[in-house]
């Protein structure tokens, strides 16, 4: 029977042999890499973010980074984590040059489509009612995470979408693992009180 | 201005050895001493009670422990007020006060500076008093639960040595709220500190509730991101490009080396023979039907009429003699039309294989030169 340990290793050490065929010179086998972690990469960078445009442009941007600075890679470490780090270093660097930038609404049109236009598959099902509900609810905890310090944000998306232990976030924030559980404590208090005072406004 | 013989005759008259004189002279520096707050320099007589007097005072100046933290920490403030440098107070000041200083301005909200966790890890200080004394005011716990975790850092050492397991875990607590209940939620305790949280947990229904309102917080928080993300967009054509890679380039593949390959596994074979097989097989009537009358021409598209004619004259070249033989067994005779348009000639041809759906109707003629044309549905993939 596999556990979770062992799919992790499996994982790990499929990503070290991809990591070796790129820098034996088949760029190719990167492409592997991409399509394992792209998903992973776009969601923790919108969340940053929260922009789909801008979410695409510096997941590509963080690939294309790793790849250029593969060689500076150490095999016997974990390569998502890297790549985590440089998606953060790139989505920090991004939010730092903009100045001010609009917040991506849930508007309807935008909301329900795909990146490729298509019709979002859970909206089509939904009925209109519900379907405002679930975007509405989505808003206001994207509101609230927005609200928080970055540092206290990349915690709390690292943790709770990529599920990262503590000592991988601290690798990928450079941070020690003691200031991971207090920063990730307090973004979890804020935005517990945020979501409840907007819940019962007094 | 301080006097700093006042101690020792304070000692003198808490021990009743004191002469008149003596407790003239305490009396008249006391009434001068900035060191001690305003209203003690009057009441302190050494009157009804010489020997409390001074016990009293020498505890509020720090040379005698007699009233330990409390008093010290009642009257600090009015110290304070004093202007009394932490270098111009006793030893037991002397590391309390820069120490609570330099917590207080690191409180902040997260993290605690190298600078106070260097000074916390000081052998020669009473850490766990140093804490429990600061507990509430600052937000220690980070840097405390992570020296926990490493049993090799001074600071873990002292504390555990200052405290004792049930007096630590009271000492923690209030600086640490919830944080424990959040950083078991995420298996992040070590194995103390995990055994700890548990018995905790069974006898705190609000620290239970707090785990499970984290708990949605974290699936709520994941799902809005996912939710308002929506799908990844396709990121390696971007990437590919920038990389200098063809995005559509297969790692591993070669066309040439495979070609070769093959033609050395299959020797010399009869490639007519082999083709025609693949043309008569069972499937192929269903799939190509002979013209009763000419349909429109389905080579107004001009890619689509290349691909038929590069197909015709592949099957043509390479399965012709079969072919006629099967067309003219038992059939009509194809009807022949004339060729207007203008195509490649056959000889410039070469098809290496013609593949197309079941659903495809491939529509066959023989024009006036013998060449056999071939016409798809439009919309159908070869």
């Amino acid at each position: 029977m596999s556990t979770a340990v062992d799919e992790k290793q499996l994982s790990r050490e499929e990503d070290t042999a991809m990591v070796k065929a790129v820098l034996d010179g088949d760029s190719t086998a990167y492409r592997g890499l991409v399509e394992k972690y792209q998903n992973r990469v776009y969601s923790m960078v919108y969340g940053m973010i929260r922009n789909r445009e801008d979410a695409r442009d510096l997941t590509q941007e963080a690939f294309v980074k790793a790849f250029n600075n593969l060689q500076s890679f150490r095999l016997e470490a974990s390569f998502y984590t890297w790549l985590y780090r440089i998606a953060m270093n790139v989505t920090i660097d991004f939010t730092r040059r903009r100045k001010r930038r609009e917040v991506a609404g849930f508007e309807e049109g935008i909301a329900s489509r795909d990146a490729d236009g298509g019709i979002d598959e859970i909206h089509h099902r939904e009925s209109p009612s519900r379907n405002l509900e679930r975007k509405q609810l989505y808003a206001r905890i994207m509101d609230a995470l927005e609200k928080l310090p970055p540092d206290q944000k990349q915690v709390i998306i690292l943790r709770e979408l990529e599920h990262l232990s503590y000592r991988e976030i601290a690798e990928v924030m450079g941070i020690p693992e003691g200031t991971v559980m207090s920063r990730l404590f307090y973004a979890r208090k804020k935005m517990q009180k945020m979501l409840a005072a907007e819940r019962d406004p007094r | 201005m301080a006097h700093p013989r006042l101690e020792s005759l304070l000692f003198r008259i808490r021990d009743g050895l004191a002469t008149v004189e003596e407790v003239q002279l305490a009396r008249d520096w006391v009434r001068t001493d900035p060191r001690l707050p305003e209203e003690l320099r009057s009441i302190a007589d050494f009157v009804d009670d010489p020997e409390g007097d001074a016990a009293g005072l020498l505890a509020v100046l720090g040379a005698d422990p007699l009233f330990g933290d409390v008093l010290r920490e009642g009257i600090a403030a009015e110290l304070e007020e004093a202007s009394i440098t932490a270098a111009d107070v006793d030893e037991p000041w002397s590391w309390s006060r820069p120490l609570a200083a330099a917590i207080r301005a690191e409180s902040g909200e997260v993290e605690l500076a190298g600078p106070v966790l260097e000074a916390l890890g000081s052998p020669s200080l009473p850490v766990g008093e140093a804490i429990r004394a600061e507990s509430g005011e600052v937000e220690l716990a980070g840097p405390v639960l992570e020296a926990l975790g490493s049993p090799s850092l001074p600071v873990g050492e002292a504390i555990r040595a200052e405290s004792g397991e049930v007096a630590l875990w009271d000492a923690l607590e209030p600086m640490l709220e919830g944080m424990w209940v959040s950083a078991m939620l995420d298996h992040a305790l070590d194995e103390e500190a995990q055994r700890m949280a548990i018995r905790r947990l069974h006898g705190d229904p609000v620290a239970r509730a707090q785990m499970t309102a984290f708990a949605n917080l974290g699936a709520r928080i994941r799902a809005a991101i996912e939710g308002e993300a929506g799908p990844c967009p396709y990121i390696w054509g971007a990437v590919a490009e920038r990389i200098g890679v063809d995005a559509e380039e297969v790692a591993g593949w070669d066309g040439a080396l495979f070609a070769a390959a093959v033609c050395a596994e299959a020797g010399t074979v009869d490639l007519v023979d082999a083709v025609g097989a693949r043309v008569e097989r069972p499937s192929m009537p269903g799939a190509v039907v002979e013209l009763d009358g000419l349909p429109v021409p389905a080579n107004r598209r001009f890619s689509l009429v290349t691909v038929a004619m590069m197909a015709a004259v592949a099957l043509f070249l390479l399965g012709m003699p079969q072919l006629f033989r099967t067309a003219n067994v038992g059939s009509p005779v194809a009807q022949t039309i004339a060729i207007t348009d203008q195509f490649a000639a056959a000889d410039e041809i070469v098809i290496e294989s013609l593949d197309y759906g079941d659903d495809a109707n491939v529509y066959q003629a023989t024009g006036d030169q013998g060449a056999l044309i071939l016409w798809v549905d439009e919309g159908k993939t070869l």
